[in-house]
């Protein structure tokens, strides 16, 4: 399984080389996970979400973008689930502009207050990106602790790690990054509020309209399907969100 | 032609995997067996008219635990594990985990092999299974479900008129419980909770957490219901979770709750494994190899 991996890995990076020889950077900033956009910005959204387990609920995200210095950009997010569930993350992504494309390093602490379950969930993650106009792929590892808030400390109770879940991303854009408007699909198994666990897929449809140079648009929708490395593959849940950036 | 190359080699090499009798591909995009929705309702049918079972038990007795048996063309671990279930003189009962077959095509197989000297007629003699994922490959959950009657059921273990143990079967093979299912447990939990039973089991085929990368490629439930479920078992007083799946034991303890993956037991696995635990005032259990093979 492993050597099979390494060598999906290896087509990967060679099919992205082969695509991207006539590249030329151009600093328009991804949509996704705010980065390449050089300008602070302030995003709300407003979401609807739906899985098998905590059924309807409405969600609130926040999301701050700041540029601190050139090719060093730190962005906070909180989310409130009205299923009773708080999320925060704070991500310091350096960049690197090389001559085909745009190097990334994402570090990021994700911390979830399920209530409703009076357990924790926080994960630390790093991984190492690679963007270009129509396609941006990041890969890396992150760690988990889980704990209940009820835990017996008199007990052989303890909090659950686990300590390495590999971390991918792929995303491809049918517009380039510089376009006023872009949509995009992406396979990965960490959006901005969780990191699943790397057989637990989630699929993503994005887009963005910059209504002017302060305004810009979102509309994106995300499922996840569990089982699919069961060979049992079934629906388990959607999103659909929608709000606005308001860049400085 | 280099992009053209490599494209052709990956759809080549999907098309070989794709091939392998064993993998079940169309259900990586989406399962081929009914849904768990339409499972839990012929379970519940099936369960309903087949009524609750009422085992009874001494307060002392032992529980044989096996799992992933992924029978094919060979039974060595499953027939090695009934025939030590058998020839145990002290009160016993048996679990099976899930995993009974490895494809399809080796039900009859295996069945014969649980069968052996008539120790399962029907689900209500003494080994109580859950399907696992493999079980449901290639549209075979009415097999299984012909054989083994319920994926979602429960049963207790009594000592007269006391209650002894409470068993919950799950049916976690597609890899999430459902929202029906889930709900039917919540309710459950409700129940029984306060109704004097001296612990409560839950079984099925998934495992909840991901410690380490022995799991390979097999998917645990998503994280909204490993926190929902954990959550679930601990507020309800739940002592032990077990499951298979994984193939490699895992003992932890989380909210109260012992959740303990059990090796599997099929002849492909180089150590294989069986559990027995002595179910008494507390529980002592331990894992007993199937090696050597014949």
């Amino acid at each position: 399984m492993k050597q099979r991996i390494h060598i999906l890995i290896l087509l990967l990076t060679t099919a992205l080389c082969v695509s991207a020889k006539d590249y030329v950077s151009r600093d328009g900033g991804h949509l996704l996970r705010g980065f390449g956009e050089d300008r602070y910005s302030l995003s709300l959204m407003a979401e609807y979400g739906y899985n098998r387990s905590w059924e309807h609920m409405g969600n609130v995200d926040l999301y701050a973008h700041m540029p601190i210095v050139k090719n060093l950009q730190l962005d906070a997010r909180v989310q409130y689930q009205s299923a009773n569930v708080l999320t925060g993350a704070v991500v310091v992504r350096p960049t690197v502009d090389l001559p085909v494309g745009q190097l990334f390093i994402e570090t990021e602490l994700l911390y979830k207050a399920v209530m409703r379950d009076r357990m924790s969930d926080m994960c630390a993650a790093i991984s190492l990106g690679w963007r270009f106009d129509y396609v941006s792929v990041q890969i890396g590892g992150f760690g988990r602790v889980m704990d209940s808030w009820s835990r017996d400390w008199h007990s052989e109770d303890k909090y659950q790690t686990e300590p390495f879940n590999l971390l991918y991303r792929l995303e491809v854009f049918a517009r380039p990054q510089v376009n006023r408007w872009n949509i995009s699909l992406a396979l990965s198994n960490i959006d901005d509020w969780q990191m699943e666990r790397m057989w637990q897929p989630l699929f993503m449809l994005n887009s963005r309209y910059d209504i002017n140079d302060h305004w810009r648009l979102h509309l994106e929708a995300e499922t996840k399907i569990t089982g699919m490395f069961h060979l049992n593959a079934t629906f388990y849940a959607a999103n659909v969100r929608t709000g606005f950036s308001y860049r400085f | 032609m280099k992009t053209r190359n490599i494209l052709c080699a990956t759809l080549l090499a999907l098309v070989c995997v794709a091939c392998n009798p064993n993998y079940d591909m169309i259900g990586m995009i989406n399962g081929t067996s009914p849904k768990i929705a339409e499972r839990f309702q012929d379970s519940r049918r099936y369960s309903d008219s087949a009524g609750v079972v009422h085992l009874q038990m001494p307060p002392d007795y032992r529980l044989y635990v096996c799992t992933d048996s992924h029978i094919d063309t060979t039974h060595y671990g499953l027939e090695k594990f009934i025939h030590a279930y058998k020839a145990d003189t002290h009160p016993h009962m048996a679990l099976h985990l899930g995993d009974l077959i490895n494809a399809q095509g080796h039900y009859a197989h295996a069945d014969s092999i649980l069968r052996l000297d008539g120790v399962m007629k029907n689900r209500k003699d003494t080994i109580f299974m859950t399907c696992g994922n493999h079980d449901i490959y290639f549209n075979q959950w009415h097999v299984w479900q012909q054989l083994y009657g319920s994926s979602t059921y429960w049963f207790d273990t009594r000592n007269g008129s006391k209650l002894l143990e409470l068993y919950i079967c799950l049916d976690t093979s597609e890899g999430t419980l459902g929202t029906d299912q889930l709900k039917w447990l919540r309710q459950l939990l409700e129940e029984k909770k306060t109704a004097g039973y001296r612990r409560i089991i839950v079984f099925t085929h998934t495992h909840l957490f991901k410690q380490d990368n022995s799991q390979g490629h097999t998917s645990n439930l998503s994280l909204e219901e490993t926190y929902e479920l954990t959550s679930l078992l601990s507020e309800a007083g739940v002592e032990m979770y077990l499951c298979g799946h994984d193939h490699s034991r895992e003992v932890t303890a989380y909210g109260g709750v012992k959740y303990i993956v059990v090796d599997a037991c099929c002849d492909a696995e180089p150590d294989p494994y069986y559990m027995v635990a002595e179910m008494g005032e507390k529980v002592n259990y331990e894992f007993i190899s199937l090696l050597p093979r014949p």
